[in-house]
């Protein structure tokens, strides 16, 4: 809650240097039952600048885990590009991306499926080291017991299963794992969505600090955007598939321009009594990526679709320095802080400032 | 036996015998030990006289004690063969070929399974279809037919066995496989750039063990019996070797007069099948269990 030393230089977010990472316009399909074709994700860029945090927001379903995935190169990408440190990696074959592996890593969901049960954390730790040649199994241990250190466990953990340790300390064990090759960018995909809210903020200030120390590109994929608005200085919202919205952190989420990322927000508590937030709740479900709406994805959920959002498409139209948002009435969703004006309270100059999403 | 104690640092040598923890794979071993030690026995006082016939004491029930002083404690057979030295000596014939056997059959099941789970395309249609077209042709008349094609004998026969039973291994080590290579950890070591046969040998077999143990027990205990049937039908061991379904083949004309020959060689298989069904079944409970006490 308190204003804790966040990076909010005025410039945060709004950095012009070139991408470390960036995907453009990648195109994800699947082959569903039928025949038909589910369009994961469709013509998504997001770039990730060295030492920059970077977060991707959606609902389940809308393809953001398929974007972490497909950067990864776990899948192919049906169109579009992905650059690492200015290099086309969206074709390459396993044996050209082996030295990129090394320097583009990955954090899981789930540390409890991510962690084989039956390796124990030093063998874990040195997977990646062995399948990169690291060194000789000395070099190989020493670096495991430094890995560990960095992530706070204690050096007798590299002894033990998986299953001896808690759902956080796995997390931190994943990332120990992602860090082994002293890579460059890392993504993170809802590191933190299965583990305990206590928990939660140790695992995002670990990565927070790993990032400033070792200047890592971070790309975190998360629901919640409250979370991701802490820890990153720009943010992409998705939805089926597709990027509706754009810009720097306190940007989106301090002035939301499109519909569904005022939803999102919506969503987020009001940590204030008698903070009786109005959620904006979207009815019905996501609609399915093999069956698409027509004009506007969003549409049918839309709180203010017009007849046009129905047959036409709103492009992704620059509205602002670093600034991007896909929607024809853009801006005219009323913000949270402005939903509670309507209930008719009178507003604090804090309530004005819009709510503290930090804590 | 778990890999916890396998990163453990030195422990005190103890010398307890290990408990399983599980009374039906206790029960299993110890009862296949003992068959296999008495059979294994054999090699301390059997002798190839007493494998001999005797034509004056045939027919003879357990018991007998012949003109020589010898007790023939499980009776003898129509040309006078002791019972009970037959049955020992039968051992490399019935357990030996069908342990031969599925040996084999957990080798090529496990890699073909593991193939058609790993690979996708074609690779696994044609594993898919190989192995459901092995499977739909009836196992007895195809080793009947491949043994009549080869000729009898030790190798003849658990190579054959070998060679037809094992699709029904490989397919539910691909389904397993199907399901270990969900896993995220595979995923991990993927992305990683960990090549294939590392994850394969070291991520997804482990986790295999325990169903290949389990089915490796039950296919033993199987081939054991379709190796007497393959004797007793006439098409297994050569016609005197002392395999128990040859023992069985013989005892068909004799059953009114000298159904100990039935009885002898009968129980031999029936304890060993037992057993090893013991311990199939033993292996797996001890699986679920620590499945449900360590981890997902």
């Amino acid at each position: 809650m308190s204003a804790q030393a966040q990076t909010t230089t005025p410039e945060r977010g709004l950095r012009t240097d070139p991408f470390l990472l960036e995907a453009q316009d990648l195109k994800v399909t699947f082959r569903a039952p039928g025949g038909r074709k589910l369009h994961a994700v469709d013509t998504i860029s997001v770039g990730v600048r060295p030492g920059e945090t970077v977060g991707l927001v959606g609902e389940s379903g809308s393809g953001k885990s398929t974007v972490a995935r497909t950067i990864m190169r776990a899948y192919e990408p049906e169109g579009g590009h992905i650059f690492f440190e200015g290099k086309d990696i969206a074709h390459l074959n396993e044996r050209h991306l082996l030295p990129i592996r090394g320097k583009l890593q990955m954090v899981f969901q789930d540390p409890y499926s991510s962690l084989d049960p039956r390796w124990t954390i030093r063998r874990v730790l040195a997977e990646p080291l062995v399948a990169h040649n690291y060194g000789t199994r000395q070099k190989i241990n020493e670096r495991v017991d430094y890995l560990l250190k960095v992530v706070g466990l204690p050096a007798d953990s590299a002894q033990r299963l998986p299953s001896q340790f808690s759902g956080g300390q796995r997390q931190r064990i994943a990332v120990a794992r992602a860090l082994a090759l002293e890579p460059k960018m890392i993504i993170a995909d809802e590191p933190v969505s299965s583990l305990d809210v206590s928990i939660q903020a140790q695992i995002i200030n670990l990565l927070r600090d790993l990032q400033e120390r070792l200047k890592i590109g971070l790309l975190i994929i998360a629901h919640d955007l409250a979370l991701v608005h802490q820890i990153s200085d720009r943010i992409v919202v998705m939805y089926l598939g597709e990027e509706v919205e754009e810009g720097p952190a306190d940007e989106v989420v301090g002035r939301p321009q499109h519909p569904y990322t005022v939803a999102l927000l919506s969503a987020t508590p009001v940590p204030e009594p008698g903070g009786d937030n109005k959620r904006i709740v979207l009815t019905g479900d996501p609609p399915s990526p093999i069956y698409r709406p027509s004009g506007c994805r969003f549409h049918p959920r839309c709180p203010i679709a017009r007849d046009r959002c129905k047959t036409e498409k709103p492009p992704l139209k620059e509205i602002g320095q670093a600034r991007k948002v896909a929607c024809w009435y853009a801006g005219e969703m009323p913000a949270p802080r402005d939903l509670w004006a309507m209930q008719g309270k009178a507003l604090t100059a804090e309530e004005l400032a819009g709510p503290d999403l930090r804590s | 036996m778990t890999s916890a104690t396998l990163g453990a640092e030195k422990r005190p040598i103890s010398f307890k015998i290990p408990s399983t923890g599980s009374v039906q794979l206790n029960l299993g071993i110890i009862i296949f030990s003992l068959v296999v030690l008495a059979l294994l026995s054999q090699w301390a006082f059997l002798t190839p006289a007493d494998l001999d016939g005797n034509l004056a004491a045939r027919l003879k029930p357990p018991g007998f004690v012949d003109r020589n002083g010898v007790t023939h404690i499980l009776g003898t057979d129509q040309l006078g063969r002791d019972l009970f030295f037959r049955v020992l000596a039968g051992l490399p014939w019935s357990l030996g070929i069908s342990g031969v056997a599925v040996v084999l059959v957990a080798l090529i099941g496990t890699t073909i399974g593991l193939i058609g789970a790993w690979n996708s395309g074609i690779v696994r249609t044609v594993v898919l279809l190989g192995i459901a077209s092995i499977i739909a042709m009836p196992f007895l008349v195809l080793a009947l037919v491949v043994v009549a094609l080869i000729g009898r004998g030790f190798w003849p026969i658990s190579l054959t066995m070998g060679f037809i039973a094992w699709p029904a291994i490989a397919r539910v080590i691909y389904a397993e496989s199907r399901g270990l290579l969900q896993r995220e950890y595979v995923l991990a070591a993927q992305l990683f750039g960990v090549r294939s046969i590392p994850i394969l040998l070291f991520h997804v077999l482990p986790g295999l063990r325990p169903t290949i143990l389990v089915m490796a027990a039950f296919f033993f205990a199987v081939l054991l019996i379709i190796e007497s049937a393959l004797s007793f039908l006439g098409l297994g061991a050569p016609l005197n070797a002392p395999s128990w379904g040859n023992m069985l083949s013989d005892s068909r004309q004799y059953l009114v007069n000298a159904p100990w020959m039935m009885l002898v060689p009968a129980a031999a298989i029936v304890s060993s099948v037992i057993s090893l069904n013991l311990i199939g079944d033993g292996v797996a409970e001890l699986s679920r269990r620590r499945g449900r006490a360590v981890d997902v």
